[in-house]
């Protein structure tokens, strides 16, 4: 039993160490998105998107992305960090990193390891410095909450005020083009004295 | 006086000439320029119009032409912004430089010595047999130090110096009397003028060089710059108990180094728990013979994916997310630690951690009936199910959304009229994924979401360091007290039969039962297996490993 479990868990870290975690995905992206978008660099063997239940997501779907093996995704992890990668939409870019055990919700259990559980009444010495951690607990819980939101209203101004320069670049484009379209511009030129052809 | 003033800015003066056969040129070994005395292996601070910052050479020739202007030929030291998209894995310091070496552009180039607005103090650090280990004074006096080649042709550092650089042999290169230029010129030939000087070029004096100092230089070379290596490492592995040990022996190794550190760290400490003689008088429940959870969810549940079994216990009113779970707790541990502390049924599981730097593990826990979770919420509430080293559960009742559903995903811009525009004229575009190139108006964009994205990361890390040290200093303190308790009620045990003086028998014991070493009574006392020292905890814990 030891072993088989040092195996299971050996084996486990070695599949960590070739996968990857992507996030800021695209809600539109598909496994077949990712399989094409990486197999550039590399065969993908496995795409898990997380499932989020918790709380609610804004910042893209997450996923944990296992490649053939760890050079691969190094090497995806540094294009991905050196170059901003698009997937599906723009121009927000997808990240990754390297996969932490953590983040694998079929993590196998550490070999070795046993559980220890005790109560603390009331009357314990300890139940009031255990109440604190309690109430520590759920006090971070709610700073990192409130600091989630505080992010999405960040990347919400980015691009509002993204759609905005967007629209402007949008706009001067088309008006370029119109003009050169329908003569305006052959007129203007000629009113200026300005050559148009690069002669 | 201005006279002086005068010569100090503008004069050039040789120094020593260099007997060569080119009749042509006048090779020299030293001059003087504004007043600085600059000598032939010297390194120096060069400034290049519109760049931010100096470059860094060593001097390896220099020679005033036919002409009459002064040239020199440089050697290049890479400064870590220079070669940072080069080398992903290694983290220089602010003050490390990279020697250029290989065959390419960019390890030497001939400049106007009028381009010099400095000396540097480089020393070199390598552990290389032809180079000479300075003292730690000199250390502390050098601007920067180099440890690493970086190769322009395969664009790598390296740690292992070739025999030439550009044609310059490498041990000229390494390091020289900084603080005597006659002595300097002497040591060419092998000679080290200066007696108080531990610099030689020669090979054969380098073995004589106190090992001492080596070995000394070694460590605090690899301490300077394997320390924030080794932290990363610990991190992503919060039940490596090995934490502090690796802080000591810091080393470049792959994880599986650290692995197997941990595996012999564990079998000791199983080793321990078994001499440790079980107490009695504590609040852990018994070992039942409780059918274990692993095999009885499989009968149970075998019909339904989670995703399904969620959703009906949401309805139902049967889930419960327990948080404050030690990230190293998988689902099974979660079952069982119910199943101990409840003997109810469940069925978990772990939700993955989203931020690297988070503290509390994420469960949803299914229960059997509403009446269950109903039990256990109270329970948890009014006392306190403590789990390992001090985390009490904390348990609310669940609110679920769509797994995968994310509202209003910020970034994504579509432009509908240009859609419109290139179907009618040309084919259709098929999207795919590219890198931005740097020259389109989606790079300038991708460019600021990735700093948006690189600050959040910040905010985040700040924020979990300072909730993990407040969290790890409340869970001190409460260890603390629980084992002053147990040394109580242990004394009780062992001295039963004696007199109740139990507070002065505890002084008595061997030195273990301080009350500020609670972790070894831990060991001892209470046979806690799995991960002692999973957070930074304050420096009186190292001796448990």
């Amino acid at each position: 039993m030891g072993s088989e479990d040092e195996q299971k868990y050996a084996a486990f870290m070695e599949k960590v160490k070739r996968t990857m975690y992507l996030d800021n995905i695209s809600p539109q992206v598909t496994d077949a998105v990712i399989k094409t978008a990486f197999e550039q660099y590399g065969t993908v063997t496995n795409i898990h998107f997380i499932p989020n239940y918790i709380e609610p997501n804004y910042s893209g779907k997450c996923a944990l992305v296992e490649l053939e093996n760890e050079k691969q995704a190094k090497s995806i992890i540094e294009v991905l960090s050196s170059y901003p990668f698009m997937m599906s939409g723009m121009p927000r870019p997808v990240r990754g990193r390297h996969a932490e055990p953590e983040m694998f919700d079929d993590c196998p259990p550490k070999p070795g390891r046993k559980i220890q559980v005790f109560w603390v009444d009331p009357k314990d010495p300890q139940f009031e410095v255990a109440q604190k951690l309690k109430n520590l607990t759920k006090k971070h819980v709610a700073e990192q909450s409130f600091l989630q939101k505080k992010q999405l209203e960040e990347e919400e101004k980015l691009s509002k005020q993204q759609a905005e320069t967007l629209k402007g670049h949008y706009e001067k484009f088309e008006m370029m083009d119109s003009i050169l379209c329908d003569g305006t511009s052959k007129r203007l030129s000629r009113f200026y004295g300005v050559n148009l052809n690069d002669d | 006086m201005s006279q002086l003033m005068e010569e100090n800015l503008e004069t050039f003066k040789w120094g020593i000439k260099m007997v060569t056969d080119d009749s042509e040129i006048k090779s020299y070994k030293s001059f003087r320029y504004q007043g600085v005395q600059y000598s032939l292996h010297d390194c120096v601070y060069l400034y290049r119009e519109g760049a931010k910052d100096t470059d860094i050479g060593k001097l390896v020739k220099m020679w005033e032409s036919k002409a009459g202007a002064k040239r020199g030929r440089v050697i290049w030291f890479f400064r870590p912004a220079d070669v940072c998209n080069f080398i992903r894995e290694y983290e220089p310091s602010w003050n490390e430089l990279f020697l250029a070496s290989g065959e390419g552009r960019g390890v030497s180039n001939i400049i106007p010595l009028e381009a010099i607005v400095g000396k540097c103090n480089v020393v070199c650090t390598a552990k290389d047999r032809r180079n000479t280990l300075l003292s730690k004074s000199d250390l502390a006096k050098a601007n920067y130090y180099v440890f690493h080649i970086f190769d322009v042709g395969d664009l790598r550092i390296s740690d292992k110096f070739p025999d030439i650089i550009d044609k310059i042999k490498v041990e000229r290169l390494f390091n020289w009397s900084q603080n005597n230029p006659k002595g300097n010129l002497e040591c060419r030939t092998g000679l080290s003028a200066g007696s108080q000087l531990k610099v030689a070029e020669n090979p054969t004096n380098t073995a004589e060089k106190p090992t001492k100092i080596e070995i000394l230089h070694a460590s605090e070379n690899f301490e300077i710059r394997d320390k924030p290596k080794a932290n990363v490492e610990c991190r992503n592995d919060p039940s490596a108990n090995a934490l502090l040990k690796v802080k000591e022996k810091p080393t470049y190794t792959a994880e599986k180094h650290i692995k197997a550190e941990v595996l012999s760290v564990h079998a000791n400490l199983e080793h321990h728990t078994l001499e440790a003689p079980p107490l009695k008088k504590r609040k852990i429940l018994p070992e039942t013979d409780f059918p274990s959870p692993s095999q009885d969810t499989r009968r149970w549940f075998f019909a339904l994916s989670w995703e399904d079994k969620l959703k009906e216990a949401h309805e139902q009113g049967t889930v419960i997310h327990l948080y404050n779970l030690d990230l190293s707790h998988t689902a099974l541990d979660v079952q069982e630690m119910i199943s101990k502390a409840f003997k109810v049924k469940a069925h978990a599981k772990i939700m993955p951690r989203r931020h690297s730097f988070d503290i509390y593990g994420h469960a949803l826990v299914i229960f059997e009936s509403k009446d269950d979770a109903d039990l256990i919420m109270c329970l948890l509430k009014d006392r306190c199910l403590v789990v390992g080293e001090g985390r009490p559960l904390v348990a609310c009742k669940a609110t679920l959304n769509e797994p995968y559903m994310t509202r209003n995903f910020p970034g994504h811009l579509i432009m509908d009229k240009l859609k419109h525009k290139f179907n009618n004229n040309k084919r259709k575009a098929v999207f795919a994924s590219h890198c931005a190139q740097a020259n389109t108006i989606e790079h300038e964009m991708a460019m600021q979401w990735r700093m948006l994205q690189k600050r959040s990361d910040l905010w985040w890390e700040a924020l979990f360091k300072g909730q993990a040290k407040e969290f790890s200093d409340c869970q001190s303190q409460m260890m603390k007290d629980r084992t002053d308790e147990l040394n109580r009620t242990a004394v009780e045990v062992t001295f039963a039969h004696e007199s109740s003086d139990a507070p002065n028998r505890r002084v008595e014991r061997p030195p273990a039962i301080k009350s500020d070493e609670p972790n070894i009574t831990a060991v001892e006392v209470t046979s806690v297996p799995e991960s002692p020292v999973e957070r930074p905890q304050s420096a009186s814990h190292p001796t448990l490993l």
